[in-house]
């Protein structure tokens, strides 16, 4: 049981098609939360890594607690939004590609920029908050 | 009436002198709304001429409009600010809303830890000036106040302005490079959308009449 154990967490996870109607996670710090409880715009950011996409987790394969503990705070410091893939692709050069992580299947990371102004705004109109800010899944 | 115009100087920002009290013969229906599209020396002139201290002799620069009509003087003293709130031309909310505004400011660089850069007033004052100026185009069109936006942190330094009713959504970003021109992105949500640049100056409550349709 150990081995298949230490197997399992090495094996590399199946890259897979997402569907435009699954659903996708993401965490969103507290400090980027407003007053009424809504993201900045600004949340919807790329990472500054050289992959430069945003990451986000796919609700085949995680949980919105999944998406909370992921961070690196505490997950009371997070809250969780959601929005679906075909919201995301429907986003001017916007792309949805599945990169799970030996430590998390799940991971997908949404590609193209998002400096633009339509872009951030188009990300405000389709999100869905699902893990207030403050409260935990 | 004195002490509360004081109270008003104080409103203008930090580490500006407050100017004696204009009289109470100087009440605000005697002021009129200074246009920023029109050369602030000839507008200062006016006011100057307004308030009785006929053409000065100092360099004079004119001021913006709400929620203050004032002018600045410039004395062998130093620079005297006279400023008096016109509450005819503020809306108490917005003005709430844009003071809140100013935590932005306090934001350093990489304050999300995600490389974010932090902000400077110019971007900030940019940004507000134009809140104030449509809101209040809109209120002189259509009569009534149109609700306070959001106003946070926006990418590589800019500033966003996002207003929101049931029916559509309008976001505005003001660069912090103030040589590159705000744009805007405005949708129901379907296939009702605008988009495009700004020019500053002009003016701009048309975009808010189409928020509010």
């Amino acid at each position: 049981m150990a081995s298949d154990l230490a197997d399992e967490m090495s094996a590399s996870w199946l890259v897979e098609q997402i569907p435009d109607g699954c659903y996708l996670f993401m965490r969103v710090h507290k400090n980027q939360i407003d007053l009424e409880g809504e993201p900045f715009p600004h949340t919807f950011k790329n990472q500054p890594t050289p992959t430069d996409g945003m990451s986000t987790d796919w609700d085949k394969h995680a949980s919105p607690r999944d998406s909370q503990r992921g961070g690196r705070n505490p997950p009371e410091d997070y809250a969780v939004i959601k929005f679906s893939a075909g919201d995301v692709r429907a986003i001017p050069r916007q792309s949805v590609v599945h990169e799970p992580l030996p430590t998390n299947r799940a991971h997908t990371e949404v590609f193209g920029e998002k400096k633009s102004t339509e872009v951030r705004e188009r990300f405000m109109q389709v999100y869905q908050m699902i893990v207030p800010r403050g409260t935990l899944a | 009436m004195a002490n509360s115009l004081i109270e008003q100087y104080t409103k203008i920002g930090n580490n500006i002198e407050i100017d004696e009290c204009l009289d109470e013969s100087h009440h605000v229906n005697k002021w009129r709304l200074i246009d920023d599209r029109r050369d602030a020396v000839e507008e200062a002139d006016k006011l100057a001429i307004l308030l009785g201290i006929g053409a000065p002799r100092e360099s004079v620069t004119g001021f913006y409009l709400a929620p203050f009509a004032a002018f600045i003087r410039r004395t062998s003293e130093g620079v005297r600010i006279s400023a008096i709130e016109d509450s005819s031309v503020s809306n108490p909310q917005i003005e709430q809303v844009i003071e809140s505004s100013r935590n932005i400011l306090n934001l350093g660089d990489d304050w999300d830890e995600e490389g974010s850069s932090g902000y400077a007033v110019e971007t900030w004052a940019r940004a507000t000036r134009f809140i104030r100026k449509v809101a209040l185009a809109f209120k002189n069109d259509m009569g009534r106040w149109v609700d306070a936006p959001k106003i946070t942190p926006g990418p590589d330094g800019s500033i966003d302005v996002r207003w929101k009713t049931e029916k559509r959504s309008l976001l505005i970003n003001f660069p912090a490079d103030d040589t590159k021109p705000a744009d805007f992105f405005g949708s129901n949500k379907g296939s009702d959308t605008i988009k495009g640049t700004l020019d500053l100056p002009s003016q701009n409550q048309w975009l808010l009449i189409w928020l509010m349709r």
